[in-house]
């Protein structure tokens, strides 16, 4: 029995001063251990629904649970902690920090999980650059790796803190196709040790590998397929 | 917050500061200017506030000075009285400090005495053991009392009970009522007090003298700081109007206690210039820091939403904005620290004469200084944090071009950065101007083959020579050295510090010197000193041995006394006193005015002298010879010729002018240096700053340019369009900033108020072309790759 990780209800979602809502009237399921994408043109909100499933924006109305409890209620403190327990991000541009090198990067959510002690960093930080076959990169800057290497660093940061699930915004859009099929194969591993992964690409072939793929169009989740070829 | 998170931040903050080299670059520079004026604030303390008198409240005490032109001496006491009629709530103290011979039979040693009015209590200083009761303000005719110091007491008397003994001294019997403190040294910087009297004693204690102030005394002012103020600001007025001063006479006060007024000015000139040209960099290494911050603001920026994504709370950044600025406050405070020997020598470099083992290291002072800084920098950074956070949005991962709010921020932090620079560099310019020409200026006299030679006379053989012919005897046996072109007696060498006064008066008695009793540097010399010391007359010539009527006086005397007249109805009264004080008066022909002689270097103005005929030698003479002998030689001959005459001269020592003059000039070729150097860092430091925000800007408005072309737009436009915007920022910026920057510098006098606007307006128009040119080459090449920016 599969269990809901995240649950949208009726959510619509209007930046300040727009005259429109961005999203509009969204209601999905994401469960545990599922690989979900979501597929649709530019400015069809896919960004948008992510940042709210990351709980860096807020829904203008509806409802959104994680882990069975309403973010609407939710406090400052709380919102911080599950996105450090919970949530793990990957976006195209990798966010690295370039002045940090690669062990810092990784070691940068470990500074504010309170479960974890200063001398279990190293430990934590070498497990997820060996899932992304990057531990022997530590010392490095991230200016001294290539794209593929730096979203590998990227995705390990996501890792470090073993959250539940990994969110992904165009994960390879800055990659060559060698690159970008060895950041899925990753992706895809990684689903298969059980991380939930909601994945937002413009790539069709890779976002049939999923178990379900949604598609936005103008705000509105359109429709919910288990294979590409039925959207 | 977590011990966890404070610790994480402390180790990322230390590693990525080690690592920015910018950052500790601009730290240093910050640290340098604070730790130079830190230094100087140690100076001005040490020298304002001295700790070595024993006094505690400097705020009740200050120096009270009588200026006319360039003279400057303690008041004189006919104004007491007046002076305490108008403010009766305040007290006029003077001091002096002498010689004096102890007269007991186991004693023949000279001390050295400090004669203080009183005040002991307001001023705070305790005795260490007695009471200061007796010293404080005494009549005359009341008992000799002393205080002895604290030292002389463990010295002379190993810390044994001497309250209530008699001192002997100069043949009076003086009781020691009191031992002063321990931290009391002097009342003058230049003494190392053995014993106090009171000044009202001092006509009993010392024979044949009079109350008449002389160059060594100083006047204060005692009272409240309300009172006091008041003071300075009625003073002039209320004299002017008694008809007790002459218009030409100012009453100055200031803070200085013990010091020479000319040292004092000496001095504080100086530390004028080092405070304007430190004061100059802080304010540009701070603006650079400031620039640097903002600068810093996009990827510190971007490092804060990371973490935001990676779980931190929005209380957790902003503890960690605050465990970064007080690391950066500490650091920047370490290196304040350990830059402060640096900033000694820059310091001692400038002020040879002060004595740096004197000086208080005021830790109040610096921790004062510390907090300010900090406090700004807090605020600052307080300041552009929530201005970028509030005006500045941010995309992060989209991609960025310029927005206008960060555009205009630029332009507008270029514009006051580029206008403090224009100021900066005017007023290093204009000092560097001014140092330049008091390295040319002419001293007066000529250094190349002059040397200056002293010796000392026992008392003795003073009392034996005094009255004969011996300094014509001995100009002439110098004369007659082989190679030795002239040589002279004088009572004021350069450089030498000595001095000597007689009353001097015009024919219409009008005092030449300093207060009523017109103490008038006067020196004397033998005929030849003027052809020795290379000085040129104005007009006349100088006396020979035989017109003992006859004085030469110097071109700022004559032009204060005498300008326009005639040498043949020029002439001076000199007034003396006999041991039963009747004034005699003795008229002096004036046959030739001398160019003023700096004898004190080139910027210190020369007071009125009077030069007269010197026949015999007091034992207090140096003599100037002009040789080329090398010093070797003639040192050997003069020692030979010295001995032919009295056996009893001793420790001749000889030095060349032109090294005196080496000496005298160092202190001014550092400031020439150091100013030299601050107007290059600050020129380097704001072509780099240009550079780097016209280049950043340009990079980040490149697609809009490339669009604009794209569109039909010619790159003569686009580049003209740019500057407009530029400039229509940029000019009303920098010269409100430039008229606002003069305004405060000509009121703390840090400029001449005839301001040279040629350079002003050279060095604006040159920065406007600067930057224009670079807007022009950067603009140009990004139009050259439009293609680049559109795909």
């Amino acid at each position: 029995m599969t269990s809901s990780l995240m649950q949208i209800n009726n959510l619509n979602y209007c930046f300040p001063k727009a005259a429109t809502n961005t999203l509009k009237n969204i209601t999905m399921s994401i469960n545990k251990g599922e690989y979900l994408s979501i597929v649709g043109t530019s400015g069809s909100g896919k960004s948008t629904l992510l940042s709210i499933l990351g709980l860096i924006n807020q829904p203008s109305s509806g409802e959104y649970l994680i882990l069975g409890r309403n973010t609407t209620n939710l406090t400052n403190k709380s919102i911080s902690l599950i996105k450090n327990n919970e949530i793990g991000f990957i976006f195209q541009n990798f966010n690295l920090l370039n002045q940090f090198s690669v062990y810092d990067n990784v070691a940068l959510p470990l500074s504010y999980n309170p479960a974890i002690k200063r001398n279990e960093y190293k430990e934590k930080v070498i497990s997820a650059l060996s899932l992304v076959n990057m531990s022997n990169f530590q010392d490095r800057m991230p200016g001294q790796l290539s794209g593929g290497q730096q979203q590998r660093i990227a995705i390990a940061r996501a890792l470090v803190n073993s959250p539940s699930i990994i969110l992904a915004d165009e994960p390879t859009g800055n990659l060559d196709s060698e690159n970008s099929r060895q950041v899925f194969e990753l992706i895809k591993k990684l689903n298969k040790t059980g991380i939930t992964i909601c994945l937002i690409t413009h790539d069709i072939n890779y976002a049939e590998q999923a178990d379900t793929v949604f598609e936005m169009q103008d705000g509105e989740l359109t429709a919910k397929k288990n294979t590409l070829s039925e959207v | 917050m977590t011990s966890k998170l404070t610790l994480d931040l402390i180790i990322t903050w230390t590693k990525q500061t080690s690592k920015n080299y910018r950052l500790l670059l601009i730290v240093m520079l910050l640290a340098i200017p604070v730790s130079v004026l830190l230094n100087v604030k140690m100076i001005s303390s040490s020298y304002l506030t001295p700790t070595y008198t024993g006094i505690e409240n400097y705020s009740l005490i200050n120096n009270l000075i009588a200026k006319e032109g360039d003279k400057s001496s303690a008041i004189d006491n006919y104004l007491v009285d007046p002076i305490i009629a108008k403010w009766p709530s305040l007290k006029v103290i003077y001091e002096e400090s002498t010689s004096l011979k102890l007269t007991g039979p186991e004693n023949s040693n000279v001390i050295s005495v400090s004669f203080f009015s009183g005040g002991y209590s307001t001023l705070g200083i305790n005795a260490f053991k007695g009471t200061l009761k007796a010293l404080e303000f005494p009549t005359n005719g009341s008992d000799l009392v002393a205080a002895i110091s604290y030292s002389y007491w463990q010295s002379k008397y190993k810390g044994k009970e001497v309250i209530n003994t008699i001192l002997p001294l100069n043949g009076k019997a003086v009781k020691i009522v009191a031992i002063m403190p321990e931290n009391f040294t002097a009342f003058n910087k230049q003494y190392k007090t053995d014993v106090v009297i009171p000044y009202s004693q001092k006509l009993t204690l010392i024979e044949n003298t009079s109350n008449d102030i002389t160059p060594n005394t100083f006047s204060y002012l005692l009272g409240s700081s309300q009172h006091l103020a008041h003071f300075s600001l009625h003073a002039k007025t209320y004299l002017s109007n008694e008809l007790l001063i002459t218009d030409d006479i100012d009453i100055v006060m200031n803070n200085a206690i013990g010091i020479n007024n000319s040292k004092y000015q000496k001095i504080s000139k100086r530390i004028d210039i080092l405070v304007i040209i430190f004061s100059i960099l802080l304010v540009f290494c701070f603006v650079s820091f400031i620039t640097f911050y903002v600068g810093e603001y996009a990827s510190k920026s971007n490092e804060l939403s990371i973490r935001g994504l990676c779980g931190a709370s929005k209380k957790q950044l902003l503890f960690q904005r605050a465990v970064e600025n007080t690391l950066l406050i500490i650091l920047i405070t370490i290196v304040c620290i350990a830059i402060l020997p640096i900033g000694k020598m820059i310091v001692h470099s400038m002020l040879p004469t002060v004595n740096f083992s004197d000086v208080d290291v005021p830790t109040l002072s610096f921790l004062k200084l510390i907090l300010c800084l900090t406090l700004l920098i807090t605020l600052i950074m307080a300041i552009t944090f929530f201005i970028q956070e509030t005006f500045i949005s941010k995309n992060i991962g989209r991609g960025e071009n310029i927005t206008l709010s960060q555009k205009l921020q630029s332009y507008i932090l270029l514009s006051f950065l580029l206008s403090v620079a224009i100021v900066s560099i005017f007023i290093s310019l204009e000092l560097l101007s001014a140092q330049k020409k008091l390295n040319e200026n002419d001293n007066g006299f000529i250094t190349n083959n002059r040397y200056i030679a002293s010796f000392e006379l026992p008392k003795t053989v003073q009392t034996q020579i005094a009255n004969s012919d011996t300094g014509k005897l001995l100009v002439n046996r110098l004369e007659n050295i082989p190679n030795v072109q002239s040589a002279a007696l004088t009572l004021m060498a350069p450089f030498a510090n000595s001095s000597s006064f007689f009353q001097w008066y015009t024919v219409d008695d009008h005092p030449v010197g300093s207060g009523i009793n017109s103490q008038t540097v006067s020196d004397r010399v033998s005929p030849n000193y003027f052809t020795a010391i290379g000085a040129t007359f104005v007009k006349g010539k100088s006396f020979s041995w035989q017109s003992s009527n006859s004085i030469v006086v110097n071109h700022t005397l004559w032009q204060r006394y005498f300008k326009g007249l005639d040498l043949y109805n020029a002439k001076l009264i000199m007034k003396t006193r006999n041991k039963n004080g009747v004034i005699k008066e003795h008229p002096f022909q004036i046959i030739g005015v001398v160019k003023d002689i700096y004898i004190a270097g080139p910027d210190v103005q020369p007071n009125a002298i009077v030069y007269a005929l010197t026949n015999f030698l007091v034992g207090a003479e140096a003599i100037i010879i002009h040789s080329s002998n090398d010093e070797k030689t003639l040192k050997n001959a003069v020692t030979a010729q010295l001995n032919t005459l009295d056996v009893s001269f001793k420790k001749l020592e000889l030095t060349s002018l032109g090294s005196l003059v080496e000496i005298d000039n160092q202190p001014r070729n550092a400031i020439l240096l150091t100013t030299i150097i601050a107007t290059l860092t600050i020129t380097i430091s704001s072509i780099i700053f240009c550079l780097s925000t016209v280049n950043q800007i340009v990079e980040k408005s490149a697609r809009a340019y490339a669009i604009n072309k794209m569109l039909g737009a010619t790159n003569f436009r686009v580049m003209t369009f740019e500057a407009r915007f530029l400039m229509a920022i940029f000019l009303p910026i920098v010269f409100l900033s430039i008229f606002i920057q003069l305004y405060y510098a000509l009121q703390a006098n840090f400029i001449a108020a005839n301001i040279n606007l040629t350079t002003l307006v050279s060095i604006t128009i040159t920065v406007i072309a600067f930057i224009l040119a670079a807007l022009y080459i950067n603009i140009n090449n990004k139009l050259h790759n439009s293609w680049h920016y559109l795909t």
